[in-house]
């Protein structure tokens, strides 16, 4: 992640923040809505530029503006892999993610998906960094448990 | 704690989630920006504009042009300012932001200043019954309008509103409390009344809602919403009824999240031929359980709950009444149960119970 302070471009910040923001949404909401979940966060950075250039987790505080402002997000996360895209990846992951608590499935989505740290997860999700460690041992007992075949 | 996550990285099925994230962030068209320094803020809407077009999103529904279709900014942010779309900065949405009543300026006469800003007005989208048949169901429902609510430090009123363009029209089905409070009714508190009633143009210009009422009377609203506080999501569903005689109204109202029940409320009051009001009740319920309202004298119980009750019953002392609770047709996780009883003055229970006898949840009077 570049430095972001008072030289820092709103171009440079969305090289930056975008394939982030939009993969952690992703998981999140139905995929044609992204788009537009990805589109409001950026445009409200762009109109709130001044303050969101100056917080720590950008991206995680525009994950919460693109989520909350999704109409459609109670739909909840993608139906699941594509077999003919992914035919390595266990199909039923999308179910069985989709049948987690909202708090474990983001944990599990934005650390493990994702990538994220535990702060930043804890930043974007509003929760302590052991509460996201606390969802994501939860989340993967239950998603192993419903999955099965699937073994660390 | 760790700051990074202890599974390793070859776990199988963190392997399979950043295939799955990987395939699904590939499947998602990246954003294209504009080039150059951050604008001005006067310019924000413009270029904001040219960043949704460059999105491939619908821009016309986010960034309307200042002379476009004010229907537009009804559920996102845009502006519906008549001047200049140079000078306007995005707008908040119409619907789902609580709006605070700073003025109220009638023609010729000094404006009226909210001294605490406690006039408050929300305006959301729902499903609305109009009230219940002898027999105890709903009808006159869905009324595919948009519902208001507010209050004032003292006072609650609600109505049922019709958006069209720029245009608000309040419907019939609609009320007010008319508690006293205790002091004399601030002069603020008293305008609700065209709110409710009358027709206005709205118009959003950043933070601020105007409402006018015909050329004379405008209320200026302004608004602080948290971009991070979650929009009421979900199914919404109101559920009203009428007692007699007149002006004697119950509603309810719940949000549903798939089958979860994620917010219940109830609210009742009367309202007699001479505008004394003999009884306010409004409980809040716990999430997920029951939410009833019951006026006194003559009684009306209106309420929402949770899906897996069939039955709710009212008791107090030797009274007992029993409610079938009816599927709301679309609304997950919730029924919706009304009725009428002769006396409630206290101390009467709901029981809600399912079909196979046990019981849901409980509602005291009081609580």
């Amino acid at each position: 992640m570049a430095e972001i302070g008072e030289e820092m471009s709103f171009e440079g910040f969305v090289a930056e923040v975008e394939p982030r923001l939009r993969r952690a949404l992703a998981g999140h909401l139905p995929l044609d809505s992204v788009p537009d979940a990805v589109g409001e966060a950026l445009a409200y950075a762009w109109q709130h530029w001044d303050r969101v250039r100056d917080l720590d987790n950008p991206a995680g505080y525009l994950f919460r503006v693109g989520q909350s402002r999704s109409r459609r997000r109670r739909e909840g996360v993608p139906a699941g892999p594509d077999p003919a895209r992914l035919p390595e990846v266990e199909p039923g992951l999308g179910p069985a993610l989709r049948a987690l608590a909202p708090q474990q499935r983001s944990a599990v989505w934005l650390v493990h998906a994702c990538g994220w740290t535990y702060a930043e997860t804890g930043s974007a999700l509003g929760i302590s960094p052991s509460a996201v460690g606390t969802h994501l041992t939860r989340g993967l007992a239950h998603l192993r448990t419903s999955l099965g075949a699937i073994d660390a | 704690m760790p700051e990074t996550p202890t599974i390793p990285d070859d776990d199988a099925l963190v392997l399979q989630l950043r295939a799955w994230a990987d395939d699904l962030a590939e499947q998602t068209p990246a954003a294209a920006v504009p080039t150059g320094e951050h604008p001005r803020r006067s310019r924000v809407l413009a270029l904001a504009a040219v960043l949704m077009v460059a999105l491939g999103l619908a821009a016309g529904a986010l960034w309307a042009a200042a002379d476009g279709d004010p229907a537009e900014n009804v559920r996102a942010g845009t502006t519906t300012s008549t001047t200049t779309t140079e000078s306007a900065p995005p707008g908040l949405p119409l619907l789902e932001t609580t709006w605070w009543l700073e003025r109220v300026e009638v023609d010729g006469e000094e404006p009226v200043i909210a001294p605490d800003r406690s006039l408050t007005m929300y305006l959301t989208e729902g499903e609305f019954c109009s009230g219940a048949d002898a027999d105890g169901n709903l009808e006159g429902c869905p009324h595919p309008d948009a519902f208001m609510v507010g209050s004032d430090a003292c006072n609650g009123y609600w109505a049922t509103v019709e958006i069209s363009g720029d245009r608000i029209t309040a419907r019939p089905f609609g009320g007010r409390t008319l508690m006293a409070c205790g002091s004399e009714p601030a002069r603020v508190g008293a305008e609700v009344r065209p709110i409710e009633d009358g027709t206005s143009t709205f118009a959003i210009d950043g933070d601020t809602l105007v409402l006018r009422f015909g050329d004379w009377t405008t209320y200026r609203f302004r608004a602080e919403a948290d971009p991070t506080a979650p929009v009421p999501e979900g199914h919404s569903v109101y559920v009203g009824r009428e007692g007699e005689p007149r002006h004697r109204w119950s509603w309810s109202r719940g949000i549903t999240q798939g089958e979860d029940v994620v917010s219940i409320h109830a609210r009742a009051f009367e309202e007699t031929r001479d505008n004394g009001v003999e009884a306010s009740i409004a409980p809040d319920a716990p999430p997920g359980a029951i939410a009833a309202a019951v006026n006194i004298d003559p009684v009306l119980v209106v309420g929402l709950v949770d899906a897996r009750a069939t039955t709710v019953t009212y008791t107090r002392g030797d009274i007992v009444v029993e409610m079938p609770t009816r599927a709301l047709e679309g609304v997950g996780g919730l029924r919706a149960f009304t009725g009428g009883v002769l006396d409630a003055a206290g101390g009467w229970q709901l029981v809600a119970t399912a079909a196979d006898g046990s019981t849901v949840a409980t509602f005291d009077a009081g609580r």
